[in-house]
């Protein structure tokens, strides 16, 4: 009689590893990363011919499908990429459309003041509420540029994290390869299918924050590769990501591999993860920043300069209105000439607001975009009498450079967090012309002049100076003359232009001289008023609010673009954990109809040894009577 | 497909997380009004709205503006039909100066208020804007524009300056006169020429008349026209004779399109000025004819003189009238603008609306689909979770 009792203990074993699996799947039901396992059968062959010896137990596999979860962790590369941009995006666009549009009523609000002091232009009242809706517009300009400053250090913050993330998962990885190899050395072949969930949940994990290339050594370890080919793990051994002081901006860090000692900057090879989405938003913000900076410096530099074009409640020229942005240029850590650089803005309506480096290669300068690195074209020589001019910039170099030295020009980076009021007295509003041309009140004819002023520097422009028709068609200016009239081209002298309306007369008498103080004089108020309509910006093309109504436009594009693409990979990835689930998932009702199905074979396979027991006391008794 | 017990729970999770976004998203529309939360949610429809928002604001600002122009304006026209009334007593004045049955009081009486009245015009021309500064003084409005000299002219301290208001995006309407134009560049006599007696005649020939005849056939040129031995001279500036006969009192002399009318007996030597039109000051005008009405003034000179007076009277009168017609069709202006922009202000608003507003209708109905479609999810999700094979084994 074949040995019952053998089958029998060999079933009861069997579905007593069966129900164990079942219980430990039950129980991981909610443990993430935990991949079904199912004990495989296999009925235990005889010797020679007739019956089997029972069943044997192949070991507890995973039930699992490689290639999902390879997909799984390309999603979490891409996710973790464009979930990271978005934020900052959806960040911006509430900046635009909270502030942004604050800053919009800002800029109405000061132009608009400004054309009512086109129309009441001795008002101490209006002149007031110039002051104050410059002093709101700048501080729409400063909580703007603030805010973004603040979201690039959030971004700052963040890359130090997700590097500690990574190294700290690294290692983690490292362990488990090596807890993996042991375990198989120990197991006889049963795989360590926990460590191994543990494995592939912190490897996708850390796709979250990096892209990954994985390769599986012959040994069951799992050698992690990011940037295009850097080994973070091999074996047993974790590597690690770094970040440095970037060498323009020592407040500002690049990612560096750590492969001993030896920093290899790798910022552009990581294309997913967080990081990658960290260092986009960077990106970014940069550009963010450069754009609203140069709305801020354009409203800056041509207001200050047509407030310069009048004279001020005093009879003064207008002084500054808004503090003159400044352009920040940061040296390489790593030039070794002595040159300085000094930039100044030649042409707003040429501003782009991106960022330049400016190398020296020997004999020259080259100018390039900072981020895309293509070349700009510059003219002049970078002297002082001969500025290099490059996009609205005017690069002055004093000092001897060295051949490579370079330096980063970001022309209104800081130009909207750091504009400020200068004017302190609305008196200092220049609302009125500087010159004016009266006639004398006892000319015989009726002619009356009109004056522009052509040269502003021109050292005798506020000179009194009295024009004289000596006959209908000839005139004298400040004594000098007679010239010959000519009504098409007016008078010209030191610096001004006068027109007439109406010919004058001989014996006609006109007086130039400046305005004057307390005037009541607009044009100078209609000129400022006038730079809020001016297509001051991309060349010429767009007005001030346009452009702040262009970058709110442009911001919520790229959070709109962003939250569809983080939308549409959120539904692949749960397409794809569906997918891993449907395959790796535990089913309550499946394992409860395992359970019930182990429970009833364990049962009767205790029968099994029963049977065998009473079978033996039946042969035993037949035997003993 | 198998379905896991997990990522049954996750997908009825990530259902109901996804309605309840949505009906958080409506919700927000609805107690906002606004159908944007962001520019993300429609950047066009944002950044249009946004230059909208500009547009309005400045159109708000013109409407101020122009408020503004129009209230100088009203005041300009008032101290103009002020002017116009001065200018017209004085012209009765200058008609009741010209009787020659006038005893030589009443007509002091009648200089007397003619200095009054030119009194009266220096603070008209001095007239403030009631805010503290001065209408009729161009840019230099911050003091009053004219004075008295002791010779009894007036000095303009204002200047030439007038004020151009911008009442639109691309049109600047004037805010005022300046006083030089009211009060001083007026043309004297006719208007296009004036004649006045030399001050070294001795004979009672004065000017009764002077016409223009034919307009076309005026140079604008300076003449004299002498008298001697019952006859008439006329010499242009170069001193050839233009026209010479015998002359008669009432009978008009005629040379160049003029016609000019004499009486009285002129002295052998005694000659006429014949100008061109020169700009005079409503001042000076108001002067001459004080001047002219004073005891003492030749009867001769002041017959001349009052002929002149009229009709630089009646030239200012036209001048003053000009200057009104400007500021009515200006205040025309002021109106046919408030009249465009709040047609076009309603207009962008409606815009606006569209663009920002949510319709109310609409969200609340929209809330009320998503509500429901969320009890039912989370009603599902109840049921299926109950649903286990755990609960029959016992």
């Amino acid at each position: 009689m074949p040995d019952l009792l053998g089958i029998g203990t060999s079933a009861l074993n069997a579905y007593k590893r069966a129900l164990d699996t079942t219980g430990h799947n039950i129980s991981n039901a909610a443990t993430p990363g935990y991949t079904r396992q199912q004990t495989g059968f296999v009925s235990q062959v005889p010797a020679g011919t007739g019956v089997g010896s029972g069943v044997r137990t192949t070991g507890v596999e995973r039930l699992l499908s490689e290639a999902i979860n390879q997909r799984l962790t390309f999603d979490a590369a891409t996710l973790g990429r464009l979930e990271t941009l978005e934020t900052s995006a959806r960040r911006i666009d509430r900046l635009h459309s909270d502030s942004g549009i604050g800053l919009a009523s800002d800029l109405d609000a000061f132009f608009n003041s400004l054309s009512q002091l086109a129309s009441d232009p001795a008002s101490g009242a209006v002149r007031s509420e110039v002051l104050g809706y410059a002093e709101s517009l700048v501080a729409g300009f400063n909580r703007a540029g603030g805010e973004l400053a603040r979201l690039g250090a959030e971004v700052e913050t963040g890359l130090v994290q997700a590097v500690a993330d990574v190294n700290q998962l690294a290692r983690d990885i490292a362990d488990i390869n090596d807890s993996i190899v042991r375990a198989r050395g120990s197991s006889g072949g049963q795989p360590p299918n926990d460590l191994l969930d543990q494995r592939d949940r912190l490897i996708n994990e850390l796709a979250g924050l990096v892209d990954v290339r994985t390769v599986d050594a012959d040994d069951g370890s799992r050698n992690v590769f990011i940037a295009g080919g850097q080994p973070l793990v091999l074996g047993t051994q974790a590597n690690r990501l770094a970040l440095q002081a970037d060498p323009y901006q020592a407040e500002r860090s690049r990612l560096v591999f750590d492969a001993g000692g030896q920093g290899l900057p790798v910022g552009d090879q990581i294309s997913g993860g967080r990081v990658a989405g960290l260092l986009g938003s960077r990106t970014t913000l940069d550009a963010e920043a450069g754009r609203l900076g140069r709305l801020a410096a354009a409203v800056s530099l041509s207001i200050n300069a047509a407030n310069a074009g009048g004279v001020d409640a005093a009879g003064q020229p207008g002084g500054n209105i808004f503090t003159v942005p400044v352009v920040d240029v940061r040296g390489h850590a790593d030039n070794g000439g002595s040159a300085d650089v000094a930039v100044g803005y030649a042409d707003v309506g040429d501003l782009t607001g991106r960022g330049y480096v400016l190398s020296f290669d020997g004999s020259g300068w080259q100018v390039a975009d900072a981020i895309t690195g293509a070349g700009v074209a510059v003219t002049g020589t970078g002297t002082l009498a001969d500025p290099l001019l490059a996009d609205g910039l005017s690069l002055t170099i004093s000092g001897s450079p060295a051949a490579g030295d370079r330096f980063l020009v970001r022309p209104t980076q800081d130009a909207a967090a750091d504009m400020g009021v200068a004017l302190t007295d609305t008196t200092g509003i220049a609302a009125a012309g500087r010159l004016r041309v009266a006639a004398d009140t006892g000319n015989p004819g009726s002619a009356t002049g009109s004056i522009s002023v052509l040269d502003a520097a021109d050292a005798a422009l506020d000179a009194p100076v009295t024009i004289s028709f000596t006959s209908d068609t000839e005139y004298t200016v400040g004594g000098a003359g007679p010239f010959t009239y000519d009504a098409a081209t007016g008078i010209t002298a030191s610096g001004w232009r006068v027109m007439f309306d109406g010919a004058p007369e001989a014996g006609d008498v006109f007086n130039v001289g400046p305005t004057g103080a307390n005037s009541g004089d607009n044009r100078n108020a209609l000129a400022l008023a006038a730079v809020g309509n001016a297509p001051l910006l991309a060349g010429g093309t767009r007005t001030l609010s346009a452009e702040n109504a262009e970058m709110i436009g442009a911001a919520g594009n790229r959070a709109r673009q962003l939250g569809r693409q983080t939308e549409a990979a959120t539904a692949v990835n749960q397409q794809n954990v569906a997918e891993r689930e449907a395959v790796s998932g535990v089913n309550l009702d499946e394992e409860a109809a395992d359970l019930l199905r182990f429970q009833q074979a364990y049962q009767a396979a205790a029968r099994i040894i029963a049977v065998a027991d009473e079978t033996f006391q039946t042969l035993l008794a037949a035997v003993g009577r | 497909m198998r379905v896991s017990t997990m990522g049954q729970f996750q997908q009825a999770l990530n259902q109901m997380l996804r309605l309840q976004t949505e009906t958080a998203r409506t919700q927000l529309q609805v107690g906002s009004g606004q159908r944007h939360l962001s520019a993300a949610d429609d950047p066009a429809a944002v950044a249009g709205a946004t230059r909208l928002d500009t547009t309005l604001a400045g159109m708000a600002q013109f409407a101020e503006n122009a408020n503004l122009a129009r209230q100088r304006l009203q005041m300009e026209e008032s101290a103009l039909n002020d002017v116009a009334d001065v200018l017209q007593r004085l012209r009765e004045l200058a008609v009741r100066g010209s009787n020659d049955t006038l005893a030589d009081d009443d007509r002091a009486a009648v200089a007397a208020e003619v200095r009054s009245l030119q009194d009266q015009l220096l603070g008209l021309a001095n007239s403030a804007d009631g805010r503290g500064r001065y209408l009729f003084a161009g840019s230099a409005d911050a003091a009053a524009p004219f004075a008295k000299t002791p010779g009894g002219g007036v000095t303009y301290f204002g200047d030439d300056l007038a004020r151009q208001v911008p009442i639109d995006a691309a049109r600047t309407v004037a805010d005022g006169d300046t006083g030089s134009n009211v009060f001083l560049r007026v043309p004297a006599g006719n208007g296009t020429f004036s004649v006045a007696m030399q001050t070294a005649n001795t004979g009672g020939g004065y000017l009764r008349n002077a016409k223009m005849a034919d307009a076309a056939a005026y140079d604008g040129g300076d003449y004299t026209i002498g008298f001697s031995g019952g006859g008439y001279t006329v010499t242009d500036s170069a001193g050839a004779t233009i026209a010479s006969g015998t002359y008669t009192a009432d009978q008009p002399i005629s040379f160049r399109g003029l016609s000019l009318t004499f009486n009285g007996s002129p002295d052998d030597g005694d000659a006429f000025n014949l100008t061109a039109s020169r700009s005079a000051s409503l001042f000076s005008m108001a002067g001459d004819l004080a001047e002219a009405l004073s005891t003492g003034t030749p009867d001769a000179a002041r017959r001349t003189a009052m002929v002149g007076s009229l009709s630089d009277l009646d030239g200012a009168l036209n001048h003053i009238q000009n200057l009104r017609t400007g500021v009515g069709v200006r205040l025309q202006a002021l109106d046919r603008s408030d009249a465009a922009r709040e047609g076009m202000a309603l207009e962008l608003e409606a815009s606006l609306s569209d663009l920002r507003d949510v319709d109310i209708a609409e969200a609340a109905t929209r809330l009320s689909i998503q509500s429901t479609a969320l009890q039912a999810a989370q009603n599902a999700f109840v049921r299926v979770q109950g649903l286990s094979l755990f609960n029959f084994l016992r």
